[in-house]
């Protein structure tokens, strides 16, 4: 019975990270688009900026995924 | 199944009865660090006012481009900070990408990028101290209203534990997907040969997103998020004064 609700935890936890982190990308790009096409000089600083912003969102989804993986190794 | 027991940095030297040991990550830290070291005095022995060779040519413009860097994110005073940053950013880079050569990545163990970590957090520490004094310094904790301090002071101490932790999940999380296709890849062609030869040439995108992209996008994260830390350290007091 514990077990079950273990496999259901880890996959619960990546999913609701990535359901999060989904949203929270697609603003970060739609917006980074939109400075592009306002200012098409600023396009490599802007890419720049996004991807660094981008990475530091994908951390919590790592982190989720190390997280996910501990908890089915204890099943 | 995957072993959560094995994920950890495997020990590959013992002294003694077993208690002192080497593990992995610090025997191929130790030499990185030498080998890093030796570059740097190859590529900085015998410089000349006019350069004439082209490992002169190699140095000055890593330099060059390390310092301009520094200095666009610090402000002009920022290039004493230089030197520091751009060997935890060698480092950082080259511990990371070791699963290149199919070696476990330096920076895959925590202890490593925890002390990284508080090598940054001092270093902040340190010269914001220097700078604005001890009075200063609390002074600026208690920006806006002094019972905002508590919030400061937490906000100090998460810095270096998310620098930490960002670092290691995202290269530790590559190390696990690596090993996860794997074990994926065996089982597949197990339906057609003895042999696991889907291992073989199939994992070298993940290498390279993992091993090659990853490193340098955590490596800029790290030194930027540092840098970004130092200047509002640094740069809080001088505003004032």
């Amino acid at each position: 019975m514990s077990t079950t609700f273990i496999a259901l935890a880890a996959g619960l936890a990546m999913g609701l990270a990535a359901l999060g982190i989904s949203i929270g990308q697609g603003i970060i790009g739609s917006k980074a688009m939109e400075s592009i096409a306002k200012q098409p000089e600023a396009a490599g600083n802007i890419r720049t900026t996004m991807i660094v912003a981008l990475a530091i969102m994908e951390t919590i989804g790592v982190l989720t995924f190390v997280i996910a993986i501990i908890m089915t190794g204890s099943l | 199944m995957l072993n959560v027991e094995e994920l950890g940095a495997r020990i590959i030297i013992g002294f003694g009865d077993g208690s002192l040991y080497l593990t992995e990550s610090t025997l191929w830290g130790f030499i990185l660090a030498a080998l890093l070291a030796a570059a740097g005095i190859w590529l900085g022995h015998g410089l000349k006012p006019v350069p004439e060779t082209r490992r002169q040519l190699l140095a000055e413009l890593i330099v060059e481009k390390l310092y301009r860097y520094t200095e666009e994110n610090l402000g002009d005073s920022g290039s004493r900070f230089a030197p520091y940053l751009g060997t935890v950013f060698a480092f950082i880079l080259t511990g990371s990408g070791l699963g290149v050569l199919g070696l476990r990545p330096v920076t895959a163990d925590v202890n490593v990028t925890f002390g990284l970590a508080l090598l940054s957090f001092l270093l902040i520490q340190i010269s914001s101290i220097r700078d604005q004094g001890l009075g200063g310094r609390f002074r600026h904790l208690c920006e806006p209203y002094p019972f905002m301090l508590p919030l400061h002071l937490m906000e100090e101490v998460t810095l270096p534990v998310s620098l930490a932790f960002r670092l290691f999940g995202n290269i530790f999380g590559g190390v696990v997907v690596v090993e996860l296709w794997f074990v994926f890849m065996e089982w597949l062609s197990s339906f057609i040969s003895e042999v696991p030869f889907l291992r073989a040439v199939l994992v070298l995108p993940l290498n390279a997103f993992f091993d090659i992209f990853e490193p340098f996008i955590q490596t800029y994260i790290f030194v930027t998020l540092t840098m970004v830390f130092l200047n509002r350290a640094v740069e809080g007091g001088r505003h004032r004064t």
